[in-house]
């Protein structure tokens, strides 16, 4: 068999190996500890790199060693299985694509840009490989809160307030765009969302466990960190306000990466709204998977109260949980009210929380 | 609630209380007329004893509102709870607000 004859084969059988691992990885979102699927994940890896090697094909062999090895380590149970995880591995799937497609084209050729990917993703493996470095990177978070949480008793800065006191946040952008004019805002709509950087929390499970109260009420994205901010406090005071970029950016469900991340479709602003999950990738939409299980959170208060302490006793505010409570009293009629204004049904928290269930359920059915 | 005069073409009115999801739609009402109908609205938020995002979405749309139409618009002596959301969403900039509010606050109570 002629040497180009044998390329062709490892080209023609690397690619099936990455749609197989991306197939794999779609499915570790719904099954994450299958190991059968994780062996597939670590053995199609590897098999790429060894054949790789066979070729002289440095460049796949060193960049598919750094993903063999994050795929070891979770072979091992070293690190579990998360979005951020499947998501920067699908990347790499990607990006492993378009260095076998430079093989077959180009005689391996790759532009600086393709090749900047690639570092960058190098880079996101990193918190994979080793515990400790996610927490000095730290983590990239953005949430987008539904129009009607606030309505429903909760404070969207309240979240914060007690992810501050959890680990350091930099950076905070408040994502404003969506907020329209004067006389169109319904000044009891949430139109703001925020992205910031924070760091010294090592899991992100942390992270997403301060927003797991209003899980049905906001798309949370948690990403491994890029390290410290270049430009914290000039993009952060107010720079970001109403910024088309930091919308364009988040919307990009592959990353941020892609080339399509300045044009990406933007996502509904409540997550019920839907759309496919195919690449949910690093992001995370909190409405889905099982949403429907454990249900709203609102009147469930009493074993998480403890929880919001920590949010009580430097504000003095109201608990999220207490403020629902009063919301369900005194606004409803408000609610109600309002719906009929804007011709949208603004929900009472009873019939939301219906609906959600609802939805919740055809969200599952449709993964 | 918002206490407030017009004096010419400049509007001073007092927050006092809440300015939260509770009281945000009334709020927006009057501070919308406020703006259409003053070149200058000055914000004390001193009495603002409780504040959230419905709150601060509120200020933010303000001061955008204001910078579209060539209104000047000041918030003056921000509340403890003003100034702890304020920082806590690095919005000072934004909105205006020195950080060091005890000094700034210390300095109106004396010019008053």
């Amino acid at each position: 068999m002629s040497m180009e004859i044998a390329l062709q084969t490892f080209i023609a059988e690397s690619r099936g190996l990455l749609h197989d691992m991306e197939e794999s990885l779609l499915s570790l979102e719904r099954t994450p500890t299958d190991a059968q699927l994780i062996d597939a994940l670590f053995r199609a890896a590897h098999t790429i790199k060894g054949s790789a090697g066979l070729f002289g094909l440095d460049a796949i062999v060193e960049f598919t060693h750094v993903a063999e090895s994050v795929l070891e380590r979770l072979r091992s149970g070293e690190i579990a299985t998360s979005k951020a995880l499947v998501g920067v591995m699908l990347a790499c799937a990607d990006h492993l694509a378009v260095l076998i497609d430079a093989v077959a084209d180009r005689d391996g050729r790759i532009d600086a840009v393709q090749l900047a990917h690639g570092h960058r993703l190098l880079q996101d493996l990193q918190p994979f490989l080793a515990d400790s470095d996610a927490g000095p990177r730290g983590w990239r978070v953005t949430v987008q809160f539904g129009a009607d949480v606030c309505r429903n008793g909760m404070d969207p800065a309240s979240f914060i307030r007690y992810l501050a006191g959890l680990g350091q946040i930099s950076d905070l952008q408040v994502d404003s765009s969506r907020l329209p004019d004067m006389e169109a805002m319904d000044p009891e709509t949430c139109y703001l969302g925020f992205s910031m950087h924070v760091a010294g929390v090592e899991d992100y499970k942390v992270i997403e466990d301060v927003f797991e109260f209003v899980r049905e009420d906001c798309v949370l994205t948690i990403e491994p960190g890029a390290g410290a901010p270049e430009n914290g406090t000039d993009t952060a005071s107010g720079g970001a306000i109403g910024a088309g970029e930091l919308s364009g950016e988040t919307d990009c469900r592959c990353h941020g990466q892609c080339e399509e991340a300045g044009q990406a479709a933007r996502p509904p602003p409540q997550p019920s709204g839907g759309g496919t999950r195919r690449r949910a990738g690093p992001r995370r939409n909190r409405c889905g998977d099982d949403a429907a299980d454990t249900g709203p959170r609102a009147g469930q208060d009493g074993s998480r109260r403890g929880r919001w302490h920590v949010d009580r006793r430097h504000t003095g505010a109201r608990t999220p949980a207490e403020r629902a409570a009063a919301n369900r009293a005194g606004h409803r009629h408000r609610a109600a009210h309002a719906g009929e204004v804007h011709g949208v049904v603004r929900q009472t928290p009873e019939r939301s929380v219906r609906n959600r269930r609802a939805g919740g359920e055809s969200r599952r059915a449709a993964d | 609630m918002i206490n407030g005069h017009s004096e010419g073409g400049t509007y001073t009115a007092t927050v006092e209380g809440e300015l939260n999801i509770y009281t945000a739609a009334e709020s927006a009402t009057q501070l919308r007329t406020a703006i259409e109908n003053h070149d200058t609205v000055i914000l004390d938020l001193s009495m603002v004893e409780e504040i959230d995002t419905a709150g601060i979405q509120l200020l933010i749309q303000m001061r955008r509102t204001c910078s579209a139409r060539n209104r000047n618009l000041v918030f003056v002596r921000p509340s403890p709870p003003v100034s702890d959301a304020v920082r806590l969403l690095w919005l000072h900039e934004f909105l205006g607000m020195p950080q060091e509010t005890d000094a700034a606050a210390a300095g109106s109570e004396e010019r008053s």
